[in-house]
């Protein structure tokens, strides 16, 4: 049986130690702000130059927009490392192309 | 998801406001149904609100003149708008990206975001441009950002003229090209659960947040505006589920 709450989203994968001590701390995006352009017009410039492999983390401010998200990724072949609903928002952390940390 | 209302006077942008609009976007009613406001107009929106309330300016269905449009362009750069909308019908694609490239330059050096538009309804009007090109559009002339909008004021709306995942693909291939995307003409608040869907940048509303529903004698009122922001919020933090309701109706079908 699940504690978790049914309006909580799976949990895909703990971020893991990414975001620990001894390596820099993954590039936000942050999705929730009132902008014009959204969370994926700025995830495909952030990442566009970014090499295979590299990951960042990115504040999604609702359910369509992480659904968006999510089939953009598929499409793009990158990996959703994380996706878990924090205060108010969704943060995923992304991983270009699919390939795991410390991969080609 | 932001909401855009379109106001043709001060009074009506701080209703708009009070109503939690994002955007007002300042157009004039009387000039070929979606035509430009005066100056003074857009000066005094402007002036009355802080930055972080956009303030775009439509220029409606533009002439086949880029000088004359690169100008307009021009002055609403100079009236401080967070962006301007310039749209066609009639224009074939080689002279709308013509305009919208002169229209870039007429913009550096300013903040103000130009802004492609298209109608879905164009195919009413003899050598309409189809509108699905405005991704394209937006993406050769380095706009920042889409809309697909309506002329037609007789009741059909956007959905009557290209469906939903029509538009969803649309939305998406415009987001993927670095673009804010938008959506507009006549609708209405049973239109909120496919726009959740398709989950465009910016929607935009005029008729659905004036009195009597009457985009034209009607004045927009600040509870309409609550109304439509609510209905957003609901379907964007999946109080109300848009997404297993259009499942359920597949399945139906």
């Amino acid at each position: 049986m699940s504690s978790r709450r049914p309006a909580e989203p799976p949990k895909l994968r703990e971020p893991g130690p990414a975001e620990g001590a001894g390596e820099a701390p993954l590039r936000l995006i942050d999705g929730t702000k009132k902008e014009c352009k959204g969370v994926l017009a700025v995830l495909e410039t952030v990442l566009g130059p970014m090499p295979n492999g590299s990951r960042v983390r990115a504040w999604v401010a609702d359910v369509p927009s992480r659904i968006d998200v999510r089939a953009w990724a598929e499409r793009r072949g990158h990996r959703i490392d994380s996706d878990v609903r924090e205060d108010g928002h969704f943060e995923m952390v992304i991983v270009k192309g699919g390939v795991g940390r410390g991969q080609p | 998801m932001m909401l855009m209302v379109s106001v043709q006077e001060l009074a009506e942008a701080r209703e708009a406001v009070k109503g939690r609009a994002d955007i007002v976007d300042v157009k004039n009613l009387q000039e070929a149904l979606v035509g430009s406001n005066f100056p003074p107009v857009v000066r005094e929106v402007r002036k009355a609100f802080p930055k972080k309330i956009h303030v775009s300016v439509t220029l409606g269905v533009v002439p086949n003149q880029p000088g004359t449009v690169a100008m307009a362009v021009y002055g609403a750069a100079m009236l401080k708008a967070t962006s301007v909308k310039v749209g066609f019908v009639q224009s074939d694609y080689r002279m709308a990206l013509d305009i919208l490239k002169e229209s870039r330059r007429a913009l550096e050096g300013s903040q103000t975001k130009l802004i492609a538009a298209t109608f879905a309804d164009s195919v009413l009007f003899p050598g309409g441009i189809d509108p699905k090109l405005v991704i394209k559009l937006g993406k050769e002339s380095k706009s920042d950002g889409v809309l697909i909008d309506t002329l037609t004021k007789d009741g059909r709306n956007l959905f009557d003229f290209i469906d939903e995942p029509t538009l969803k693909s649309l939305v998406l291939e415009g987001k993927e090209a670095g673009m804010s995307t938008a959506l507009s003409g006549h609708l209405k608040m049973s239109d909120m659960d496919a726009l959740a869907r398709i989950n465009p940048d910016i929607v935009g509303v005029r008729g659905a947040v004036c009195t009597n529903g009457d985009r034209y004698g009607g004045k927009v009122a600040a509870p309409a505006v609550e109304r439509i922001k609510q209905a957003l919020e609901q379907r964007l933090s999946g109080e109300i589920d848009v997404f297993s309701k259009a499942r359920g109706t597949a399945k139906a079908a």
